[in-house]
């Protein structure tokens, strides 16, 4: 079932924090994990997978946001010129 | 005390205006004293208040203004109250957490006229770290009384209210429509409510949990934003604007959306390009979500990030000026009426057209560097939310007066109160940007004795009595109106063609007495004269 | 108008509720989205003393608190199946369950805590640590923590802390959902409150999903 799932990625990513990828490579990792069990627990454990179409399409919404101003924040971290 | 647990939308419209426009009232008086302290320079002997208390002076006259009356502003009044019934609902989806959102607003508002009067907060509206922080304010009765956290809370208090009324009327206009009414016919005040709506849920929680950081880091040694334990300032104001950027619209698309109102209106023709008007609100939220750190282009954030915001701000120009030209396009041709409301909505499209075009200076960096804070920003936000925002909302007030309370004010007084207003508004603030441009910096009490600063202060000063003259006067109609108003049970004085019209004057509790169902758009005036001929709307015969 | 009780009467609409709920939902996710966004600036800047103040935390006690969220976040979903089919004694027990893997949850994280306080890794000042207890932070006679491993253990405390404060108001709506569906004004036609307090504690599980790795595998 899905919970059997989460158990699973939940082992799993913290075998694969084990790994040597490189920082980058360990926190893309992670964070796939992670969404995917998220993912999990929103579909099915909230009902996402019943609800009607804008139930999604908010979510839609909320996360786009999100990855927004997670990816103009860092237009300027990750620029900076440090002299 | 039956209105304080009321949860009909009407009271609390209502109750919300009695508040705000209080509010205003005092933060209006705040504004006059700083302007007659800036009347002549220092040099000539002339200090009103001296330079730590006008710290608080402006300090508080932002928190109040924006806070505690242009934020809530037209969405609690006016989106309140009309909201439902331009959709033809009953009520909003949630009428008790709708009283809630009115109490924390209240809370909230208390605790922060509470704080400024003990201690004060001279931070800046912005609240910027390290000052923020390190900051402390000692009360007046000799008890340490840390009046920074105590009004970051209010905010954060006054923060969920505003959460609370969007996430209802996001759901109210998706599930709570008339039969008939799609989402393109609904009127284009509802779909500005809607954007503003999106935007009060997803931003204010990132600024509420923001300004708790400072309240922690004042208490706790962790290192947020704080420089000396590896923090960094400029985050902060990353995560304030990324509330207080789409703030500003937050501010602006109701009082277009009543500007979308009282134009047709008072013209007797459909709104030009409806549904561009529809798309451009929601768009001037999309897109105003994501440009925040145009207030950020002097503070040492990386040359990558000031030409991103940069370019996206000047997409934002794009929406805007859509609906300036349909509005515009509107009066083409029109059966004009210039009533108060009309009148103040003219001057938002003058006002706000130059607020919105000072801005674009703003946004270009190389022009930014040169007019961070100085007068010209200060300029260019009070064209755009007073000019705009509160001129929009003066207007709607007017344009709804009656319908709200069935009394009818003195339209002699309140053309006179817009006379007065539009001449000081432009006087005070005009004079401004020209100081801006000359170097005058913001927040300061005094300036060096030079006739260019001497000159356009002095302009500026005088343009402030007339504008402050002009509120009373408005304000003043308001009341005397509420108190001693014609009464009148007109159900369309304004001959206007959307469903709100067609509830009694004032409307009963449950708003309409028949269930609605929508057969035509909400600008169809040809429509709306045939119904009014045949009876089936109440409107104004032989218009 | 009369001063009787001035409201309209209020029309039931489940599905539109649910909607403002999600709604609401969205706004705590942004709440813990800015604390995030705060890591993440500061661990990108700082990451291997971010790796090196991780070190302190134990991975094995965080899986197990996670699993426990988990496992809870499943008794809270079958607990609304079971009241949607009519089982309220099984529903009851299912949320109590829930209620007590969450209590679980809280006094796992204060061992942690408090373990955490003993070695004086709240306050930047290290005099604890310094003292001898032989953490891999410091070398012996430093005073103070690396910034970095000061923006750590700030993020930490805070971060926890505000989800630990979600986790005891989720706990609190459970008993008084257990309360209500005692009482029986919360059954199988009027599910919705429990529906609700069921979302909001899932919520408070994808929190951690997102917490765990960020924290705990860090190192």
């Amino acid at each position: 079932m899905v919970f059997g799932a989460l158990i699973i990625l939940t082992i799993a990513t913290v075998l694969l924090s084990g790994l040597d990828v490189g920082n980058t490579g360990a926190l893309l990792i992670a964070m796939s994990v992670a969404s995917v069990k998220a993912g999990l627990v929103l579909y099915f454990f909230m009902h996402l997978n019943h609800e009607p179409l804008i139930f999604k399409l908010f979510l839609g919404v909320a996360f786009f946001t999100l990855f927004a101003i997670f990816v103009l924040t860092f237009s300027d971290y990750s620029f900076r010129v440090i002299s | 005390m039956s209105w304080f647990m009321s949860t009909d939308h009407k009271r609390i419209g209502i109750m919300y205006a009695i508040a705000m426009f209080s509010f205003f009232f005092i933060a209006v008086w705040l504004g006059f004293i700083m302007k007659l302290q800036k009347m002549y320079p220092a040099s000539s002997g002339w200090e009103i208040i001296p330079a730590e208390l006008y710290g608080s002076f402006f300090t508080l006259h932002a928190i109040i203004m924006i806070f505690l009356f242009i934020v809530p502003g037209a969405p609690a009044v006016l989106g309140n109250f009309f909201l439902p019934l331009q959709i033809g609902a009953k009520d909003v989806a949630f009428p008790r957490v709708n009283l809630l959102s009115f109490w924390l607003y209240l809370l909230g508002a208390t605790m922060a006229v509470v704080g400024i009067l003990l201690g004060g907060a001279d931070t800046g509206w912005t609240f910027t770290p390290p000052y923020s922080i390190n900051t402390k304010t000692i009360s007046i009765f000799g008890v340490v009384f840390d009046s920074i956290s105590w009004m970051l809370t209010a905010a954060f208090i006054l923060g969920w209210g505003t959460i609370l009324t969007g996430i209802n009327f996001i759901v109210t206009v998706h599930r709570m429509r008339a039969k008939g009414m799609g989402y393109f016919k609904m009127p284009l005040f509802t779909w500005s409510i809607y954007a503003t709506s999106w935007l009060q849920v997803l931003a204010t929680p990132v600024v509420g949990i923001t300004l708790l950081m400072i309240v922690i880091e004042r208490i706790m040694p962790v290192g947020f934003f704080d420089p000396s334990k590896g923090g960094d300032p400029i985050l902060f104001q990353h995560l304030f604007w990324i509330y207080s950027h789409p703030a500003v619209y937050i501010m602006i698309l109701p009082s277009m959306g009543l500007v979308s109102e009282i134009i047709p209106t008072n013209s007797q023709k459909p709104i030009f390009g409806y549904k561009s008007i529809a798309i451009a609100s929601c768009s001037i939220a999309g897109v105003g979500y994501l440009l925040w750190a145009h207030h950020m282009f002097t503070t040492g954030m990386s040359d990558f990030a000031a030409i991103l915001f940069s370019f996206l701000t000047f997409f934002v120009a794009i929406p805007t000026a859509i609906k300036v030209f349909n509005w515009t396009a509107t009066l083409y041709k029109g059966s004009i009426t210039l009533t108060p409301a009309m009148l103040f909505a003219l001057a938002f499209i003058f006002n706000f057209t130059i607020g919105g075009l000072t801005g674009m200076f703003l946004g270009s960096l190389s022009t930014d560097i040169h007019l961070h804070d100085t007068d010209f920003v200060v300029a260019h936000f009070h064209y755009t939310m007073f000019g705009g925002a509160a001129f929009g909302l003066i207007g709607g007030v007017f344009h709804y007066f009656p319908k709200m309370f069935g009394k009818m004010y003195s339209m002699k007084w309140a053309k006179t109160g817009f006379g007065f207003m539009f001449i000081g508004f432009n006087s005070l603030y005009f004079p401004m940007l020209i100081l801006g441009y000359f170097g005058m910096p913001r927040r300061y009490h005094t300036y060096p004795d030079i006739p260019i600063y001497n000159n356009l202060q002095l302009a500026s000063t005088l343009g402030s009595w007339v504008l402050v003259t002009g509120v009373m006067i408005v304000l003043g109609v308001w009341i005397h109106a509420l108190l001693k108003g014609k009464r009148t049970t007109e159900v369309n004085p304004w001959n206007s063609s959307t469903l709100e019209w067609q509830t009694a004057t004032p409307p009963t509790l449950f708003n309409f007495e028949e269930d609605v169902e929508i057969t035509r758009d909400p600008y169809d005036y040809e429509a709306f004269r045939g119904e009014v001929k045949a009876g089936t709307s109440v409107g104004v015969k032989n218009v | 108008m009369s001063d009787a009780v001035h409201t309209v009467e209020h029309h039931r609409d489940d599905e539109g509720t649910r909607l403002g709920f999600w709604l609401f939902l969205y706004t705590e996710l942004f709440l813990f989205a800015a604390f995030f966004l705060v890591y993440a600036v500061y661990r990108s800047s700082h990451l291997e003393d971010f790796k090196l103040a991780a070190e302190s935390l134990n991975t094995g006690i965080g899986t197990v608190n996670t699993i426990i969220l988990l496992t809870s976040s499943l008794t809270m979903v079958l607990s609304l199946d079971a009241l949607k089919k009519g089982s309220v004694k099984l529903a009851k027990t299912l949320l109590l369950v829930t209620f007590a893997l969450g209590m679980a949850f809280l006094v796992i994280k204060g061992f942690e805590w408090s373990a955490k306080f003993e070695h004086h890794l709240f306050l930047q000042t290290a005099k604890g640590i310094a003292a001898g207890h032989g953490s891999p932070l410091l070398t012996p006679g430093e005073e103070m923590l690396p910034v970095g491993q000061v923006l750590f253990f700030g993020l930490y405390f805070i971060m926890t802390g505000t989800h630990a404060l979600h986790i005891i108001i989720g706990a609190v709506w459970m008993l008084i959902v257990f309360f209500w569906m005692s009482k029986g004004s919360i059954n199988q036609d009027n599910h919705g409150v429990l529906e609700r307090c069921g979302l909001y504690w899932h919520l408070v599980d994808v929190i951690w999903i997102f917490l765990f790795p960020l924290y705990y595998l860090v190192a």
